[in-house]
């Protein structure tokens, strides 16, 4: 197992209360694979990855039975040996390139720059030319003359790519992707996409693949992890989440999809009713039982957990197949 | 024929420093008709000029060159309150776009307050009225924006989209910052109101499957220009430009029938440094010697418009 999470709690003091983000989260990723995790907007899945990258503001308050990456423990890491292991083993491409890459310094330069941090292995010289050499594998062409561009120089798509290159340039063993391509037009997202799938591929690197577009995690992920407030709430391959989930909520989501369910033209388009709870003020039991059309008594009474099977559910009265 | 749209081009100065001024070309001669209570869907890539159409068509962007006509009247021609009551627009994001110090009745209400001489209460009143309308509850009018969700915020703009009577409605990519779930609320509001109050929508969204759902009529934009405009079951159905072919291909979908193909290649050009020819030609798997060098134009082929030399 590359990456194994057991009961993972995640909090937030504010000043409105505590905000108990994540609840008992577990799910392991085995090398070479690539999970998928969907949710609505502040489900948690942001903060979960910055937990797994050691980025979490002061405010969080993280706890976890395991939380291992190739069996060493990551909770117990001072920010030092966190700088060892970020960038280096797991490494991130983030939502945004504009606001992640620095516009005062050439792209060229900043690939480098995590090189020099990693790569104490090769000379200054043979870093440069690695530099180029990575962003000719992310496709940019030009590379070394595109080497000396800013941020700002590039299109959204060329940026992303910048930072796919200096995401790989250490071989992470871990790449997590927080919403690669939300920025970028079908077509690109397209490129981006076949792009990280043929990294992976070559350098038997697993993937965290976050992203709230259900046709891309089916198109891309081998298992999908479906959260909700918090807590996982299913998971299993994208073959079995996708089509024949067994959660209310997350076939909730699949129906309200157009192009989905009823195809036909301006046919009403289902959906979820309700909000997401207010994590402050979590709903007793299960948390999607306000919103669910299958809840009943026992829902709102006691809380399900998830079960044990490999297509995984927390619910109480799961959907059947078809 | 409510909204008739001709050559319109919006060409924006740029000031390079040490050079003569350049030209983004961000609208280069489009022309399309929408008839009452249909809706024309428009796609195309980041920076195509999706929004600078909508921008033109309210007249928050002067035009370059090109004429529009409402129900077979220059806008130019129209006085201010008839054409704010002739075009409304919403807007992608429903947590900017809203001041976060007004009332939820004063948002909706703003555009009567200036553009009719009704009291304050009599707006107050008809805020309730819109606010039922989109489905939310009327005693929700004195909070604040920060009080709403994503969908209802975007129902508040929808609200006071509407508070004019508009006929025609600018949407643009009302729902791509929504999770599903609300987006399927949002666009069966979008619906329904659509046959209540015969509007007629310009829809612009970088989702096909939405697109598609709600669209009569399909422009298909790439770098200023229209490459395919026709209706729906044409475009989506039996694409011809390899440009709508290559979006309806890489758009993501949850069918099984997994499709496999190759991406297309190349960066979305510079609108500063247009290539020459035809805008998609570096692109273009069906590219010849004369696509890079002569500029393709719109022409009628199996029932709709598309501009390209090789279908
Ligand atoms: N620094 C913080 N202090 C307090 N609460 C926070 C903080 N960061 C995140 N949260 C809360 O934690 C929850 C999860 O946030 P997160 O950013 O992980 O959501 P997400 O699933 O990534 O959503 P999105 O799809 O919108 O990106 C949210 O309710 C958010 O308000
Ligand atoms: N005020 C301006 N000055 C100069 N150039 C502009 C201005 N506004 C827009 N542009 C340029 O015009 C082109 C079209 O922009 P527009 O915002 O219409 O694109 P869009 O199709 O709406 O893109 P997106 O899908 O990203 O919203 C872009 O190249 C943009 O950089
Ligand atoms: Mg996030
Ligand atoms: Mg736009």
């Amino acid at each position: 197992m590359l990456l194994d999470v057991k009961n993972l709690n995640l909090k937030f003091q504010t000043s409105k209360g505590v905000i108990h983000a994540i609840r008992d989260l577990s799910f392991n990723i085995k090398q070479g694979e690539t999970l998928g995790i969907v949710g609505e907007s502040g489900c948690g899945k942001s903060i979960t990855n910055l937990a797994l990258m050691g980025l979490l503001p002061d405010t969080a308050d993280l706890t976890a039975d395991k939380l291992e990456f190739e069996g060493s423990d990551l909770l117990s890491l001072k920010e030092k040996q966190w700088q060892k292991i970020r960038g280096a083993d797991i490494a991130m491409i983030f939502q945004d390139p504009m606001t992640a890459l620095n516009p005062c310094f050439t792209v060229g330069y900043q690939i480098e720059e995590t090189l020099e941090l990693h790569r104490k292995d090769l000379s200054k010289e043979e870093r440069k030319e690695f530099v180029f050499e990575l962003l000719d594998q992310v496709g940019i062409p030009a590379p070394r003359e595109r080497a000396k561009s800013y941020a700002h120089e590039l299109s959204g798509g060329m940026s992303q790519r910048v930072m796919i290159a200096q995401a790989i340039a250490c071989n992470p063993k871990l790449l997590i992707a927080d919403e690669p391509t939300t920025a970028l037009d079908v077509t690109i997202q397209d490129q981006i996409l076949k792009l990280l799938k043929d990294i992976q591929a070559k350098n038997n690197m697993a993937m965290i693949l976050v992203t709230h577009d259900l046709g891309v995690v089916s198109e891309n992920a081998d298992r999908i992890q479906v959260m909700y407030a918090g807590e996982v709430i299913e998971s299993g391959t994208s073959e079995e989440v996708i089509h024949s989930p067994k959660h209310p909520y997350t076939r909730g989501l699949l129906d309200s999809l157009p192009g989905n369910g009823d195809t036909s033209f301006r046919a009403p388009l289902s959906s979820i009713s309700g909000m997401v709870p207010d994590l402050r003020f979590r709903p007793s039991g299960c948390q999607f039982n306000p919103r669910c059309f299958k809840s009943k008594e026992e829902c709102s009474s006691s809380r399900p957990m998830l079960n044990q099977e490999d297509h995984q559910v927390s619910c109480f009265f799961p959907l059947s197949e078809g | 024929m409510i909204l008739e749209v001709e050559n319109l081009k919006k060409h924006y100065p740029i000031t390079k420093s040490f050079k003569e001024s350049a030209l983004v070309k961000a609208l280069d001669g489009v022309s399309f008709k929408v008839t009452k209570q249909k809706t024309l869907g428009i796609v195309g890539e980041s920076g195509c000029g999706k929004s600078t159409l909508a921008k033109a068509l309210m007249a928050l962007e002067t035009r370059t060159e090109g004429s529009i006509k409402i129900e077979n009247k220059e806008v130019t021609a129209l006085s201010k309150s008839d054409f704010k009551s002739a075009i409304q627009m919403i807007f992608q994001d429903p947590y900017s776009s809203l001041n976060p110090r007004k009332k939820a009745w004063q948002l909706i209400s703003e555009p009567l307050l200036i553009n009719s001489k009704l009291s304050k209460k009599a707006c107050f009143e008809k805020a309730c009225q819109l606010m039922e309308k989109v489905g939310l509850r009327p005693e929700m009018a004195q909070r604040y924006p920060h009080m709403f969700s994503g969908g209802q915020r975007q129902r508040l703009g929808i609200a006071r989209a509407l508070a004019l009577h508009p006929k025609i409605l600018i949407c643009d990519e009302p729902v791509s910052a929504l999770d599903v779930s609300i987006q399927a609320q949002v666009l069966n509001l979008l619906m329904e109101l659509q046959d209540e109050m015969g509007l007629t929508y310009l829809f612009i969204s970088h989702d096909l499957h939405v697109v598609k759902h709600i669209s009569d009529d399909i422009l298909v934009m790439y770098l200023g220009k229209i490459v395919e405009y026709g209706p729906r079951e044409k475009v989506f159905d039996k694409p011809l430009h390899p440009y709508t072919k290559a979006l309806i291909a890489s758009s993501p979908s949850v069918s099984i029938d997994k499709n496999e193909h190759e991406p297309i290649s190349g960066e979305l050009p510079s609108p500063l440094n247009p290539p020459t020819g035809c805008a998609f030609h570096k692109r273009c798997p069906m590219a010849t010697d004369r696509c890079a060098v002569d500029t393709p134009v719109l022409e009628t082929k199996d029932g709709r418009s598309v501009a390209c030399f090789e279908v």
